[in-house]
């Protein structure tokens, strides 16, 4: 090493340098010194974060409670997401279990929509039902008269919905029997007293005596029906396996004494074939019933995907409903968010300061502070999706609800939250970028 | 040791155990020297090399700085040449010409803060900028560090015209040209002294590796070899303001911009930063100085009055203090076994 300690004059070192070549320092400087510039985007990025989860795990209790707004309203949102969509799926899968089935209704005076109440307007026949029968594609059809009243068995009374049909509802709804057999076609055209017992009225009545049905006789108003079959049943909460089913012309006679039918059931062989069908059956029905094309039809052809369509719908609502409490909470979650950044400007002002005096750009601490909102606001999102996938699962199991992932589900947390990040970080982050060096610097820290 | 050193604060124990005085002789390892204990990510102490200069071995081409010049003094009142002044081939650091700054602090309030400065400083000059609290030293600090623009008048950083350049431009003049040392050594306190260093390389865009090999190499440089990870708040005053010079020089500036850097400092301390920067000085490093402390100005070459918005006095320092020497006086004063560990460690072998 060329230096020697000399307690001479000053200048204190004996080796003057030369010219700034010759010196090391000036080597290590020239050396030192950033040709290349403003390029690494990626690299800036990778330092904003770190220095952003640098200073969030800093004051990881604040961070915590920050994060907490936007996990509880994430967390909200995916459980309703979920809940909306298992019962979504639930309808969907019901409705889709009875096929592809066009229903005719009598028609309601001159509203449109659903029939209320099957007694306004008695227009359907038997002899509709039978003249729709030979349609292309259709490959079943049941006349229906629906009516509500109890069923007594011994000293066993159970208010149920009673079905007039013929044998083709079995292929129609789908049903299987668990004892007995569906009433035959004899039955059907000598208008027999007998009766196939839904799931839930064979409990009703049967468990108490734990007798076999099947042959046992029942009453209908004051009518006496002999058991033959017992449905399986079908599952789901709408009440499906409530049901006693007689042939069609027993309820006509011996229930109703009614020339006319309540809706006719049209079983098509697919889907794509439906709305062809609902346009013949008009048709025929128009002519059956001699309506003009000026006037309105005095019935209604319905096919399920309308009610498909009614469903989902009101699904749609019930999910926009559930979701704008959500938004409300994760609003008040990103203020919380804009607050904390606000009073994180204000407190390392003099980190600012630093940072502008060894050369960051305005857009360099506009970057940072949104970064680190970024960070909070998706970590929070994070374990609020876990949360509230949590809560959907438990709420979903208990309900008996299928328990529903859509990609939505998935994407919407990170969007939304990084949308608040952004809605609600942008200001404290300009106003830690618009910063005045020269304040800033001078501020202690 | 120097438990009886009247000049030792109590807040320095740091201090005690590693002598400073060997940290300034740190500075005249060469730079390969340097990389070589970077790249060993040595600790300690790196064995003196032999009597042969190390610096021809730094593979680096003729600086892009230009060669060092007679020191020219140039007096307020005289009028600057215009040759002398345009950036040629003995291009100043910086040229300044009839600065104004003009603060409006309401609708008939103005505050004149600098009224027409004109100074140049040279390559390799150590200049003090010295005057009372109002004088516009602090003004024209602002304006040195490009983290203000003039009212008028133009101001030139390294043969550019800075006054005329836009915010993002000034950033990068500060990145590349300019190292701050500040009074209150303004480091990052949860971050280490190597991350600290790095952090002007962050905002140059180098890749992390490159900003860690380089930020422990200037560690080493300014004698901070075996505290590179400690956390500013585990660091002696002196041992931070030497992480704040580190972080200065990493970029490689024209011009090292120190505010008052032994403010905060007791004197001992004050005697090896002031040692430090006298050391980088020497080795061609610019270094301006803003101090309201004629004893601290007393180190520099060059001192500069400031008074009322205007320079009222510029001239040499004709026999500077050394701070070296004072510094061993300091030791020998207060310890021979201080004095013995130096020794050593300055003739190795």
């Amino acid at each position: 090493m060329n230096r020697v300690v000399e307690p001479s004059s000053a200048p204190a070192r004996p080796v003057q340098p030369a010219g700034p070549e010759s010196t090391p320092l000036a080597s290590l400087l020239a050396e030192l010194r950033v040709r290349k510039t403003r390029r690494g985007t990626v690299t800036m990025l990778g330092a904003n974060v770190e220095s952003a989860l640098d200073a969030l795990w800093m004051n990881r209790m604040r961070s915590f409670l920050t994060a907490l707004g936007i996990f509880i309203g994430v967390a909200a949102v995916i459980a309703a997401l979920t809940l909306t969509q298992g019962a979504s799926a639930q309808v969907n899968n019901q409705i889709g279990s009875l096929g592809n089935t066009v229903m005719v209704y009598p028609g309601t005076s001159n509203s449109e929509g659903v029939s209320q109440g099957t007694g306004s307007l008695s227009t359907l026949t038997p002899q509709d039902a039978r003249s729709v029968t030979g349609l292309p594609h259709v490959i079943g059809v049941s006349p229906l008269i629906v009516s509500s009243d109890p069923v007594v068995y011994g000293n066993q009374n159970w208010n149920t919905q009673i079905e007039g049909a013929n044998t083709s509802l079995q292929l129609i709804q789908n049903w299987q029997l668990t004892r007995g057999t569906w009433f035959s076609s004899d039955d059907l055209a000598s208008g027999a007293p007998v009766a196939l017992l839904g799931d839930t009225v064979w409990h009703n009545l049967f468990d108490a005596s734990g007798t076999n049905p099947v042959g046992q006789s029942i009453r209908i108003r004051d009518e006496t029906f002999r058991v033959v079959g017992v449905l399986a049943p079908q599952g789901g909460g709408f009440a499906q396996d409530d049901v006693v089913i007689i042939p069609v012309t027993t309820a006509q006679i011996r229930l109703k004494n009614t020339p006319n039918i309540d809706q006719i059931l049209i079983q098509v062989d697919s889907a794509d074939n439906v709305a062809q069908v609902a346009q013949s059956v008009s048709t025929i029905l128009q002519k059956n019933h001699r309506i003009l094309d000026s006037n309105a039809d005095d019935f209604v052809v319905q096919t399920f995907s309308q009610i498909l369509q009614r469903v989902g719908q009101f699904t749609q609502i019930l999910t926009l409903l559930l979701v704008g409490i959500a938004a409300i909470s994760l609003t008040v979650g990103g203020i919380g968010i804009m607050n904390i950044m606000l009073v994180s400007v204000t407190e390392r002002t003099w980190e600012i300061g630093i940072r502008i005096s060894i050369g960051a750009r305005r857009r360099d601490i506009l970057n940072q502070f949104l970064v680190e909102a970024l960070a909070l606001c998706l970590v929070g999102g994070l374990v609020g999706l876990g949360l509230g996938l949590l809560i959907g699962l438990s709420i979903t199991r208990i309900s008996q609800l299928p328990f529903v992932i859509t990609p939505l589900t998935l994407i919407l947390p990170f969007a939304v939250s990084a949308g608040i990040a952004l809605v609600f970080g942008i200001y404290p982050a300009v106003l830690a970028a618009r910063l005045d060096p020269i304040v800033a610097i001078r501020t202690d820290e | 040791m120097t438990k009886n050193d009247p000049t030792q604060f109590t807040n320095e124990p740091a201090d005690l155990e590693e002598p400073t005085a060997p940290t300034l002789p740190a500075l005249e390892k060469l730079a390969d020297e340097a990389e070589q204990a970077a790249n060993n990510g040595a600790a300690g102490e790196t064995p003196v090399p032999a009597s042969v200069p190390d610096w021809p071995t730094v593979k680096q081409t003729p600086l892009a700085r230009p060669p060092l010049s007679k020191t020219v003094l140039v007096r307020a009142e005289d009028k600057v040449e215009p040759e002398a002044s345009t950036p040629t081939q003995a291009s100043p650091v910086i040229v300044v010409r009839d600065l104004t700054k003009t603060y409006v602090l309401g609708k008939k309030t103005q505050v004149q803060a600098l009224r027409g400065v004109t100074l140049e400083v040279h390559p390799g000059e150590f200049v003090t900028i010295m005057g009372p609290s109002g004088s516009g030293k602090s003004t024209f600090m602002n304006l040195l560090g490009c983290l203000d623009r003039p009212t008028s008048g133009e101001y030139w950083l390294a043969g550019k015209l800075v006054s005329s350049l836009s915010n993002d431009q000034l950033a990068a003049m500060r990145n590349q040209l300019l190292g701050f040392v500040f009074q209150g050594f303004n480091l990052l306190g949860r971050a280490t002294a190597v991350k600290n260093v790095a952090l002007p390389m962050v905002y140059a865009g180098l890749s992390r590796r490159e900003r860690e090999k380089r930020a422990r190499k200037v560690l080493h440089l300014v004698g901070l070899g075996g505290r590179m990870d400690h956390k500013p708040p585990e660091l002696s005053g002196g041992q931070q303001q030497r992480v704040a010079i580190a972080r200065a020089l990493v970029n490689g500036p024209s011009l090292l911009l120190a505010d008052e850097p032994t403010g905060n400092l007791d004197s001992r301390t004050s005697i090896e930063i002031m040692g430090v920067l006298q050391a980088l000085n020497e080795q061609g490093l610019t270094i301006v100085l803003v101090t309201h402390d004629s004893n601290v100005a007393a180190y520099a070459k060059r001192q500069v009055v400031f008074l009322d918005g205007r320079i009222v006095r510029d001239e040499p320092v004709l026999a500077p203090r050394s701070a070296q020497q004072e510094w061993e006086a300091l030791v020998s004063q207060n310890s021979t076994s201080v004095q013995s560990t130096i020794v050593s460690e300055e003739k190795p072998g």
